[in-house]
C-alpha cells in the first residue's frame, strides 16, 4: 500500500517565518496548522505546519518553550495561515507575532473571559461564568450613502448560525464580513483521552452530509497510527461509498442553485433524485446519511449482488438526469445569465486563500486529495478531475456535473470489479505513545484534514481536524466583492459550505 | 312633509349619466364583496398549479384564507422605533387596493365608484398604497426594511410609466376617461365586431393586444412574481416585496397579505377586461357575466403560474429591461390610438 510520506522538520519559530516564503514559492501550499499541548511531556507547546504538494505533506513543527507564549506569525507571507493562528491564539494562548488581526475568533469576548484556554491541557474542564467580558470590534466603512446589513447570526429558514455584515453603496457590496463560530462544540477537547472508536463516532457528525468521507480521512489517519493494513474489500466499499455520499451531495447542491435563481421547477426534480439516492443509502447502511458504515479496520456494511444491480440502477438514473439538467442550463439563456460572472473568486486569491476541492477547481487551482494524497484505491484510477478557470458560480455549478459523472464512472467500474474476502480486520486499538499520524480525503467541498496523536495510553492526545469549510468560508468575502447583494444567497450555496464542520 | 331617500337618484358629470338605484347599488356591493372574498382564492390557485407542475403536492388552495384567518389572531410586534405611521400604514395599504376595486367594473357595468373611477385615480391609488408600504417598512429601523423600500421604488419608477401609458391610451382609443367608460366602450367594440361579422380596422384589435402584453409585464413586477421576484422566497437579501414587510406580525401582517391578495386580483381583474371585457348590465346578466369573469381569471392565473413555473429569477439589474419592453409596448399602442382617430 501506498502510504503517504510525511517529511517531517523541526524548526525555530523565527527560522520558519524566514523559510515559510521559500516554501510557499516552491508551490507547495498549506495544508492546516496544528498545536498541541505538549509541556507535560516535557517540550513544551508544539505548532506543527502542514503544506502539501504533488504525493508529499511537508510538516515543519515548531517548538515553543513552556515560559514562550508566542510565536511568528506567517500571516502575512501565507493569509492563508491567518485564521489558523488566529485559532491558536484563542484556545491555547499562544500569540502569533505580527499578526495583522487578532481579534478573538472562536471564544467571544461577549461570554467568555480570554484568560481561559480550553485546548490547553491545564484546562479545568470549567465553562467560565456567563458574563460580559469584553468587546468585539467589527470593521467599519464609512463614507457618504454607505449603510450595513447584518444578517444572522439567526436566519430566516432551517440554517446554522453565522453573522454576515455586509457594507452597502446601494446594492453593490463594499465589504462583507463574516463572523462564525457561534456554536462552537469543542470536539477537538472532548476528544482528548478517548479511543479511536469514540472519537471516530464525534468526528463523523462534525458535518452529517460528508460524514462516509470525513471517516475515511479519519481512519486514514488511525489506521496509519495503529499500523492497520484493510482488506481490499473493504478499501472498494469505501470508495463506493464516499463516491455515492459525494453524488448525492452533488445533487442536493446543484438542486440548491437552482432553487436560488427562483427555478423551482428543475430543482424539485433534483431533489426528488436526492431523495432516491438517500433512500438508497439507507437500503445499503441503514442509514440515510451512511452514518457508521465506515469502522476502523473495515467497514461495517457488505453488498451482495442484488445490492450492487440497485446501486447501478440508481446510477443510471442519475447520470441520465444530470446529463439533462447540463443541457438545460447550457441551453438555457435565463439560467447562463444569473450563473455567469457571479461571485467570481480569482485564482490569485484561490491560491493564497489555499482553498480545496471544487471552490479551488473552478477557479482554475489544482486540488483534489484523491489525486494529491492518494488514499484507499484512489491512486489505482488514472484520475483527471475537470479543472475550469472562470471561478464564478457557473464553473462551480458545471464542475459539479461533471465530478458527478465522474463519480458515477468510478462506482460502476467498481461495483462489479469487487474483490472477494473479508470486510473487516483484526487490529489493536491502542497506539504506540505519543506517535502522530495524518489523513486525508476529498469530501464533496474540499481536503479533509487529520492530524491525530496518541497519548501515553495510546488514546487520543490531541486530534485536529481541519474541515474544507474552514479553509473556504474567507473566500467568499471576495467572491462577493464587484456583486451585487441580492446575489449573495446564489453565491453562498454554490460554494455551500458547512457551518458545523467550520465550528468543531 | 318628511324628505325620503329617492329610490333612484342620478348623478351627472359632464356628459355622463349615472343612474344609482338600488339595483346597481346592490348589485356593485356583490361585486366588491365576491371579489374580496375570491381573492385569497385565485393567489392559492396559482400556487398550487406551481406547485403540482413541480411534482409537490403543495398546500391547499384555500390556505390563505386559512393563513390569514391565524394572522389576525396573532399578537402584533413593533421594533421600538416604530412610529404611528406603522399602526396605519397596514389599513391604507389595504384600503388603496380595496378603493381601486370599487372602481373596477369585473363583472357588472354600474360599478360602485363607477363615477368617480378616473384613470389617473387609479394609477395613483396604486402608488399611495406602495408610499405606504415603504414608509411602514422604513418606520421599523431595519436596515431591510431601507433595502426593501428602495428596491420597491425601483421597480414602481419604472413600471409606473408603462402603466399611465395603457391607461392613457385606453383612454385615448375610446375616448372616456373612466375605468367603466372605457371597458364599456370595449365591450360594445367587440360584440358589435362578433356580431356584425365585420372586421373592424387592425388598429382595434392591436391596441388591446399590446396594452395586455405591457399590463402583464407590468402585473408581474407588482405583484412581486418571477422573474422580477419570488413570492416564495425565504431569502432577506433577494427580496422586494416581502422586505418591505419582513419587520410585520399579526394582524398587520395578516393585511399585507390580503391586500397583496386584492391587488394580484385587482390586475388580473384589469387585464381579463382588456382581453375580453364581458359585464353585465343588467341583473340578469349577472350569472354568466360572473361565470365568465371567474372563467378568464382562471385562465389568467395560468398564465402567471406559467410564467413563474418556467423562468428563474432574474437578476435585479435586469429588471429594467423587461419593464422597458412593457413602456414600449404601451408607448406603441399609445401613438396607435392618437393615429387610429
Amino acid at each position: 500500500m501506498n502510504k503517504m510520506k510525511i517529511n517531517a522538520n523541526i524548526i525555530d519559530s523565527n527560522d520558519f517565518a524566514r523559510l515559510a516564503t521559500h516554501v510557499k514559492e516552491s508551490g507547495r501550499y498549506l495544508l492546516g496548522i496544528a498545536a498541541s499541548d505538549e509541556r507535560l511531556k516535557g517540550s513544551g507547546f508544539k505548532i506543527r505546519y502542514f503544506f502539501g504538494g504533488k504525493n508529499l505533506i511537508d510538516e515543519y513543527s515548531v517548538s515553543l518553550p513552556a515560559g514562550d507564549g508566542s510565536f511568528q506569525s506567517i500571516s502575512k507571507i501565507c493569509p492563508a495561515a491567518k485564521m489558523y493562528e488566529r485559532e491558536i491564539n484563542d484556545l491555547f494562548g499562544l500569540t502569533p507575532l505580527g499578526h495583522p488581526d487578532l481579534r478573538p475568533l472562536m471564544l467571544y469576548p461577549e461570554n467568555w473571559d480570554f484568560s481561559v484556554h480550553p485546548l490547553r491541557k491545564d484546562y479545568n474542564n470549567v465553562i467560565p461564568e456567563f458574563r460580559k467580558y469584553g468587546d468585539y470590534k467589527y470593521k467599519e466603512v464609512s463614507g457618504e450613502g454607505i449603510f450595513e446589513v447584518l444578517v444572522g447570526p439567526v436566519h430566516a429558514g432551517i440554517i446554522e448560525p453565522g453573522h454576515f455584515r455586509f457594507s452597502l453603496a446601494g446594492e453593490p457590496v463594499l465589504q462583507l464580513e463574516i463572523r462564525h463560530f457561534w456554536k462552537h462544540k469543542g470536539i477537538e477537547k472532548i476528544c482528548e483521552g478517548k479511543n479511536f472508536n469514540e472519537a471516530l463516532n464525534l468526528v463523523s457528525k462534525v458535518s452529517g452530509d460528508n460524514n462516509v468521507n470525513i471517516a475515511a480521512s479519519y481512519l486514514e489517519a488511525v489506521e496509519n497510527l495503529l499500523n492497520i493494513e484493510i482488506p481490499e474489500r473493504a478499501k472498494h466499499i469505501r470508495v463506493i461509498l464516499a463516491e455515492l455520499e459525494r453524488i448525492w451531495n452533488y445533487v442536493r447542491d446543484i438542486a440548491w442553485i437552482f432553487m436560488d435563481i427562483g427555478f423551482a421547477l428543475p430543482a424539485q426534480n433534483l431533489f426528488a433524485l436526492q431523495e432516491e439516492l438517500m433512500r438508497l443509502n439507507k437500503s445499503l447502511t441503514g442509514s440515510r446519511f451512511m452514518f457508521n458504515a465506515l469502522i476502523p479496520s473495515g467497514v461495517s456494511v457488505d453488498f451482495d449482488s442484488s445490492k450492487l444491480f440497485t446501486i447501478d440502477n440508481i446510477i443510471k438514473k442519475v447520470e441520465k438526469a444530470i446529463k439533462e439538467s447540463e443541457a438545460f442550463i447550457l441551453n438555457s439563456s435565463t439560467v447562463l445569465d444569473r450563473l455567469e460572472f457571479t461571485g467570481k473568486i480569482n485564482k490569485k486569491t484561490a491560491e493564497e486563500l489555499s482553498l480545496c476541492g471544487i471552490s479551488a477547481r473552478a477557479s482554475g487551482l489544482f486540488r483534489d486529495s484523491r489525486v494529491e494524497f492518494p488514499y484507499l484505491i484512489y491512486d489505482k484510477f488514472n484520475l483527471k478531475p475537470a479543472l475550469l478557470e472562470s471561478g464564478d458560480v457557473f464553473a462551480r455549478t458545471i464542475l459539479r456535473i461533471k465530478e458527478i459523472l465522474f463519480s458515477a464512472k468510478i462506482v460502476t467500474e467498481l461495483l462489479f470489479n469487487l474483490p472477494e474476502g473479508k470486510i473487516i480486520t483484526s487490529y489493536e486499538n491502542t497506539a504506540e505513545p505519543y506517535k502522530y499520524a495524518v489523513g486525508n480525503a476529498e469530501t464533496p467541498r474540499g481536503n479533509a484534514f487529520f492530524y491525530i496523536m496518541a497519548d501515553g495510553d495510546g488514546k487520543i492526545f490531541r486530534l485536529k481536524y481541519i474541515d474544507p469549510s474552514f479553509r473556504i468560508w474567507p473566500s467568499i468575502q471576495y467572491g462577493v466583492l464587484g456583486d451585487i447583494i441580492a446575489d449573495f444567497p446564489l453565491i453562498n450555496k454554490s460554494l455551500n459550505l458547512s457551518y458545523s464542520g467550520n465550528d468543531m | 312633509m318628511t324628505k325620503i331617500l329617492p329610490a333612484s337618484f342620478e348623478v351627472h358629470i359632464n356628459d355622463m349619466t349615472y343612474n344609482y338605484n338600488i339595483q346597481h347599488i346592490g348589485i356593485g356591493i356583490f361585486q366588491f364583496v365576491i371579489i374580496i372574498l375570491l381573492s385569497p382564492f385565485f393567489a392559492g390557485f396559482i400556487h398550487k398549479l406551481k406547485q403540482r407542475a413541480r411534482g409537490q403536492k403543495g398546500i391547499s388552495i384555500f390556505q390563505f384564507y386559512i393563513n390569514f384567518n391565524k394572522l389576525l389572531k396573532k399578537e402584533i410586534v413593533l421594533s421600538k422605533d416604530a412610529t404611528f405611521v406603522s399602526n396605519i400604514a397596514p389599513y391604507i395599504v389595504l384600503v388603496s387596493y380595496l378603493v381601486v376595486l370599487l372602481m373596477l367594473p369585473a363583472f357588472y357595468r354600474y360599478s360602485l365608484l363607477g363615477i368617480s373611477s378616473d384613470v389617473i385615480l387609479v394609477a395613483y391609488t396604486f402608488a399611495l398604497s406602495t408610499f405606504f408600504m415603504t414608509l411602514y417598512a422604513m418606520d421599523q429601523g431595519s436596515a431591510f426594511g431601507g433595502l426593501g423600500a428602495s428596491r420597491e421604488w425601483f421597480l414602481t419608477v419604472l413600471s409606473e410609466p408603462s402603466l399611465i401609458f395603457v391607461f392613457i391610451s385606453l383612454a385615448i382609443y375610446t375616448k372616456n376617461g373612466r375605468i367603466t367608460g372605457i371597458f364599456y366602450f370595449i365591450q360594445k367594440e367587440v360584440s358589435n365586431t362578433f356580431l356584425s361579422g365585420a372586421h373592424s380596422n387592425a388598429i382595434s384589435i392591436a391596441i388591446p393586444f399590446l396594452l395586455f402584453v405591457s399590463l402583464f409585464i407590468v402585473s408581474i413586477s407588482e405583484n412581486a412574481r418571477i422573474p422580477i421576484d419570488n413570492p416564495e422566497t425565504h431569502l432577506e437579501l433577494t427580496m422586494f416585496h416581502e422586505a418591505n414587510i419582513l419587520e410585520a406580525s399579526g394582524k398587520h401582517l395578516g393585511i399585507f397579505e390580503y391586500g397583496s391578495y386584492v391587488k394580484l386580483t385587482v390586475f388580473l381583474t384589469l387585464m381579463s377586461l382588456i382581453l375580453f371585457p364581458y359585464m353585465a348590465v343588467n341583473i340578469y346578466q349577472v350569472p354568466s357575466a360572473l361565470a365568465v369573469y371567474f372563467l378568464k381569471m382562471m385562465i389568467l392565473c395560468v398564465f402567471i403560474a406559467g410564467v413563474e413555473i418556467f423562468n428563474p429569477k432574474m437578476r435585479i439589474f435586469r429588471v429594467p429591461n423587461i419593464l422597458s419592453v412593457a413602456f414600449i409596448l404601451s408607448l406603441i399602442a399609445m401613438i396607435l390610438s392618437i393615429r387610429g382617430f
